[in-house]
């Protein structure tokens, strides 16, 4: 176990027996899609192993290639892509092995299916709305002629039982949209494994999850797949999964092969420069890098995260006690959606009998799975949904009462920055229009000195102020977060939500924009409300956290309390499903 | 939320915007069934297939080679709207031959240098009728497409921003309209106003109010969902504001488009019927009653219904073509 | 389900409604007076006699108040009386009867030959991984609903019936007479439901669950099969209103141009006569062939896509 010496990017690793084969050997692929400007090199010269029943997890930000080389494996690159040099060989035996890269179109369906498993990315989307689950799940069967037409079904209700389906009979008669996410995605597995294939790739397999469901379906398919001894190819953007689940991990960067290694060796030693900063980005996996080892680059511009982090909540204790209201009040909050039309009569309780109070000058996280409602109550505060029940009262004033003039200034005070950067500003726009709409609607100064603000504005989000006659489509996600939160800042409120601000962005972004946040909270006294579903982030922003769980807020108090010390068992289940855990306890031990 | 019911939703939603397929045999607007089918697509091809990220600052000329009009089908079906608009707006330019008194001793000769598109049974250079028939055709189409444009438009974006009620009650009648086929619509209205060039351009006109109403709807209610709106509110944005700042020039591009595609389909109803004998009052020469005029020799000449029609084929297939090109830059563009 | 069945045949019996109203508003009340176009198209412009226009009105209770009148025609309407043709006297009913079978014959086999020719092209056209064969299959669509119905059926009996009289020029006789203005009719409806079809495959073949079904080692033709056609196909098939409207219209210049008795011919003739009565009735069968096939799609809809049969659709709630 060479862990000492650093791999070179692109060499095989010899960590197994020089005589053991791998199930797959990738060297030197390169993958080119055709552009309206000439072909683009997506892949170039990625090389890597994966051993028989090992698991390699291959990680990047998007672009970097890593799904391209996945779908390269399985034969499904999309028409415009190709393979342009290089060998896939799969196979530990000789006889059987089978060189993939040069393999012909038709003799891939012998291949896919039996010798190859693919766990798709989004469950949401990955089988067919309207055939039953059982038949797609026999189908995989019937294709490799593992069974006759009345076999196939019997076995595929066995398999679903083996993925974890309860009452398999009646689930196999369904159709997908009659089952949750995390059981698709079971039955995705099991399709993927039906034939027990020598390998399976897992292509984001859980990034559609919510992270309680995301660890049951991760331990389900290492659970399998260590059972059948089939080997996984894991790809994902989530280093922190990458620790929990991975024996070796492989970091790409557009298009190459960075370095590989043993996970527990990249992750305590990484060589590349480019794998620290991932490193570093991963909020789930912070805690466990060690103080100052990692030096960050370009430091003007992201500062290290700790140390800003400090500074905030510095700021925040030097801070007068708020007035026991506290700046947001929320109490008794509840909201009740009708859906599937007037008549049908079903509704949901979306908000429960929600209250807490955020301070000024602090952060306040809600966190929650998926359907929790928290973003309905970010929604009620901002008065952009009516309440049923409760009040908002924000500085002491009733946000449901206010009207006309009232409501205006109330919600100059209260800002919000929405999730996705890419839906929020309006495509026709400039970057300069985009941040002088709010100075325009509140006839702010005159159009010179709107002109002055909106580069101040810029600058304070470390955009260029040249950007300001740029239009939204040719900046990048992390810009056009900035964009939007230097419009939220136009104003000087007093209050930001942000809701979920950082889940469309790649990690090393996610990283630099929360820096940003935190220094702005520092600068100008903020008071946020932050919405999330990643606990890892929530930790690094936030002052006191608010767990909620169908509509009710089930726990309350300071992050660090909450999260080292849970009390309701769904924060504890939550706060154990965050990955990197299994990591930090082994690195511990 | 995906198990609460927005699988039905999306059915519904892929079900209504394939109804709002304009009623007539025209080309099929592309733009309304993709708009719902492509936002479900685009954040697919994102995720899963991704593609290399080409940076986002890739020069105005390289963008420009992109844009779906520079390719050489479009580029064609300019150059043929070009031409054909030309000939419209100076005739004479285009031919010196007199298109309503012949020569009649030259009469049903075939194709040659001298008559691009042979004579007819009076005569009269074929190829100058066509060119000199094309003012009155285009008129009555861009007449028909105000029409349907206008009153469309207005219908669409007040249902969409008003809602309610009125929503509901506009909603309905284009249900009625969609529900009664275009050029029996047409045929009805011309019963009515009676017969000649410009009250089948109104006829036709009619009959395509609801496919611009339904599109408009659905494109100011896509933009006044859409986040960015929110966002204009959020920031203070008064509605009239948010109305001609974000809502009109972001829901008029697919519209504007589905005009240009909609232009071949009004030039089909309009030909049809003027072919059916509705529409200009012989000797002045239009597309659709010079086809009907050579029904009687089609034994004996070919070109006579042959070449006037193939121009009208031409000229519908352009200005799809185009529609089609507009649409995609300006989903692009998006 | 019942519940289900109610509310879309009240929805049905609704836009029924609202087409009679719709179509009686022009017809009747937009014109200054009704009678005197009639009698104005019937002496070929040649003057109305006033005492003929007032009986005519008198008959046609021209002379009660527009909503007396609306009443009255709607009542008669309900009992399927459809008032009778000003030019002949016949009663409408009667006329459109006489058309409507040979017409059905015309839409049917057009019908049929339009779904299979859009259909396979469809198919083809996203099945095939050759790029050349592609491009050519699917430039032909634009090019279908491009051309006038009119120009395709002079040129097909130019080709078919003068230059190789394979087929008859014109008239009802036999199935021969029945293929070119069938073939005529199929052409921009075909050139439709391959557009539809091909955009809902190419969509179905860009989506996930048919990445799924190749990565369990599926080959293109099972996933075309059983995977892309049913996905696409479903959809489409609220089009099929539209598309039986569209065979309606498209009749009036197929049999004009062919020169065969039938729904079409009626309404060429009614226009040309401006026989008000006709022209009414007529609008009327189309809408109502219209509401009536959206209704059995609309009921079929729930059998064939799970995802909006009414109890399944409870359970995921």
């Amino acid at each position: 176990m060479s862990t000492q010496t650093p791999t070179l990017p692109g060499a095989p690793e010899e960590t197994h027996a020089p005589d053991a084969r791998p199930v797959l050997a990738v060297r030197d692929l390169r993958v080119t899609y055709d552009g309206t400007d000439g072909p683009v090199e997506a892949v170039r010269g990625v090389s890597l192993e994966v051993h028989p029943g090992e698991v390699v997890a291959l990680v990047g930000e998007s672009g970097s290639g890593k799904s391209t080389t996945a779908h390269a494996v399985v034969g499904l690159l999309p028409e415009t892509g190709r393979i342009a040099g290089g060998r896939i060989d799969l196979g530990d035996d000789e006889r059987t092995s089978l060189e993939l890269a040069s393999l012909p179109v038709r003799a891939w369906p012998r291949v896919r299916g039996a010798r190859i498993g693919l766990v798709p990315q989004d469950p949401g989307v990955a089988l067919n709305p309207v055939q039953r689950v059982g038949d797609q799940v026999a189908e995989a069967l019937r294709i490799h002629a593992r069974a006759g037409r009345r076999e196939a079904h019997a076995q595929a209700v066995e398999i679903l039982r083996a993925v974890g389906i309860d009452e398999p009979q009646a689930r196999a008669r369904q159709y997908p949209h009659e089952l949750s996410g995390g059981m698709r995605q079971r039955v995705l597995i099991g399709i993927a494994l039906a034939c027990e294939p020598e390998l399976v790739v897992a292509d984001e397999p859980t990034s559609a999850l919510d992270v309680t469901v995301q660890r049951r379906v991760l331990d389900l398919l290492a659970d399998l797949t260590s059972r059948t001894g089939t080997a996984v190819l894991l790809i994902t953007h989530d280093l922190a999964v990458a620790a929990d689940r991975a024996e070796r991990i492989v970091v790409m960067k557009d298009g190459e092969v960075v370095e590989t290694g043993p996970t527990a060796r990249v992750l305590s030693d990484p060589q590349h420069p480019y794998t620290r900063e991932l490193l570093a980005a991963a909020p789930g996996l912070r805690a466990a890098q060690r103080p100052g080892t990692a030096p960050l680059p370009d430091e003007r511009d992201r500062g290290s995260s700790s140390r800003v982090q400090v500074r905030a909540r510095a700021v925040a204790a030097d801070l007068p006690t708020p007035p026991a209201g506290g700046l947001l009040v929320v109490d008794g909050l509840r909201k009740t959606f009708q859906i599937g039309g007037r008549r049908s009569g079903a509704s949901v309780r979306a908000v429960d009998d929600v209250s807490f109070s955020v301070p000024r000058g602090s952060a306040f996280a809600l966190v929650g799975e998926s359907g929790s409602g928290k973003s309905t109550t970010a929604r009620l505060v901002l008065d952009l949904e009516r309440a049923d029940a409760g009040s908002v009262r924000f500085d002491g004033v009733d946000v449901a009462g206010a009207r006309g003039d009232a409501l205006r200034t109330l919600r100059r005070r209260t800002q919000l920055v929405h999730q996705n950067p890419y839906a929020s500003l309006d495509p026709r726009f400039t970057v300069g229009q985009v941040v002088d709409e709010p100075l325009r609607a509140h006839r702010v100064g005159t159009a010179a000195q709107r002109r002055d603000r909106v580069a101040e504005l810029l600058d304070q989000v470390r955009l260029p102020a040249a950007l300001a006659r740029r239009r939204p489509g040719e900046l990048s996600g992390g810009q056009r977060q900035r964009v939007a939160i230097a419009r939220a800042l136009a104003l000087d409120p007093d209050l930001l939500v942000l809701d979920e601000p950082t889940s469309a962005l790649d990690v090393s972004v996610q990283a630099r924009v929360l820096d940003l946040l935190a220094d702005l909270r520092a600068q100008r006294g903020l008071t946020y409300l932050f919405i999330s579903h990643d606990l890892a982030v929530v930790r690094q922003v936030a002052d006191e956290v608010g767990v909620m769980s169908a509509g009710r807020l089930v726990e309350t108090g300071p992050v660090d309390q909450v999260f080292d010390h849970p009390q309701h068992p769904y924060t504890v289940e939550l706060v154990g499903a965050i990955p990197g855990r299994h990591h930090e306890r082994e690195a511990i031990r | 939320m995906s198990l609460l019911g927005t699988r039905p939703a999306d059915v519904v939603g892929a079900r209504r915007a394939s109804a709002v397929l304009p009623a007539s045999p025209g080309p099929v607007s592309t733009g309304t069934t993709s708009t719902g089918a492509s936002s479900a697509g685009a954040a697919r091809t994102t995720s899963l297939r991704a593609r290399p990220g080409t940076g986002p600052a890739t020069g105005r000329l390289a963008r420009a080679r992109r844009h779906p009009l520079a390719r050489p089908g479009a580029l064609v079906a300019l150059l043929v709207v070009t031409v054909v608009v030309a000939w419209a707006l100076v005739p004479t330019a285009f031919t010196s031959a007199d298109p309503i008194t012949g020569v009649p001793a030259d009469n049903l000769l075939p194709p040659s240098a001298a008559h691009w598109f042979g004579t007819d049974h009076l005569g009269r250079d074929l190829f100058a009728r066509t060119v000199h028939g094309t003012g009155l055709s285009l008129q009555a189409a861009a007449v028909a497409i105000v029409i349907a444009l206008g009153a469309g438009s207005l219908l669409g974006l007040v249902a969409g921003f008003v809602g309610g009620r009125v929503d509901d009650v506009l909603m309905r009648l284009t249900d009625v309209l969609l529900a009664i086929p275009g050029l029996l619509l047409s045929l009805a209205v011309v019963t009515v106003l009676g017969f000649g060039t410009l009250k089948v351009a109104i006829a036709v006109g009619v009959a395509s109010v609801a496919t611009f109403a339904r599109v408009m709807r659905a494109e100011v209610l896509r933009v006044r969902s859409a986040t960015y709106v929110e966002a204009a509110r959020l920031a203070g944005a008064r509605r009239g504001s948010v109305v001609v700042r974000h809502v009109v020039p972001n829901a008029a591009g697919p519209v504007l488009a589905l005009a240009t595609i909609e232009l071949g389909t009004v030039v089909l109803a309009v030909s049809a019927l003027s072919f059916l004998g509705f529409g200009a009052i012989p000797p002045t020469p239009e597309w659709g009653s010079l086809v009907a005029e050579g029904r009687n020799y089609l034994a004996t000449a070919w070109w006579y219904s042959t070449l006037p029609g193939l121009v009208v084929a031409v000229v519908v297939l352009s200005a799809g073509r185009l529609g089609r090109a507009f649409e995609r830059g300006g989903r692009t563009a998006r | 389900m019942s519940a289900y069945v109610l509310r879309r045949v009240a929805a049905a019996v609704v836009v029924l409604l609202a087409a009679f109203t719709v179509t009686f508003a022009v017809l009747y009340l937009l014109p200054s007076d009704p009678a005197s176009i009639m009698l104005d198209a019937g002496t070929g412009g040649g003057g109305v006699d006033p005492a003929q226009a007032e009986a005519l009105r008198e008959r046609l209770g021209l002379d009660q108040s527009p909503a007396e009148q609306y009443v009255a025609a709607l009542g008669r309407t309900a009992t399927g009386d459809l008032g009778t043709s000003i030019s002949s006297g016949a009663p409408v009913a009667t006329l459109i009867a006489q058309a409507l079978p040979e017409t059905a014959k015309l839409a049917g086999f057009a019908l049929l030959l339009a779904v299979a020719g859009g259909a396979g092209l469809a198919s083809l056209a996203t099945w095939t991984r050759s790029p050349r064969l592609r491009g050519l299959l699917l430039a032909l669509p634009p090019l279908g609903v491009a051309v006038p119905t009119f120009w395709v059926g002079l040129v097909l009996l130019q080709l078919l019936s003068f230059r190789l009289p394979v087929f008859p020029a014109v008239g009802n006789q036999g199935f021969a007479s029945l293929v070119l203005p069938a073939v005529t009719l199929a052409v921009p409806l075909s050139a439709t439901i391959a557009q539809v079809l091909a955009q809902g495959m190419r969509a179905a073949w860009g989506a996930a669950y048919v990445e799924t079904a190749l990565a369990k080692g599926a080959t293109r033709t099972r996933v075309q099969l059983r995977h892309v056609t049913r996905n696409a196909a479903l959809p489409s098939l609220t089009l099929l209103g539209v598309l039986v409207g569209n065979l309606l219209a498209g009749a009036v210049v197929v049999e004009t141009v062919f020169s065969r008795q039938g729904f079409g011919r009626l309404v060429q003739a009614a226009v040309t006569t401006q026989d008000i009565p006709v022209v009414l009735g007529l609008v009327l069968v189309a809408a109502l062939v219209f509401v009536v096939v959206n209704l059995l799609v609309d009921l079929a809809y729930p059998l064939l896509d799970p995802r909006t049969a009414v109890t399944s659709y409870a359970r995921s709630l």
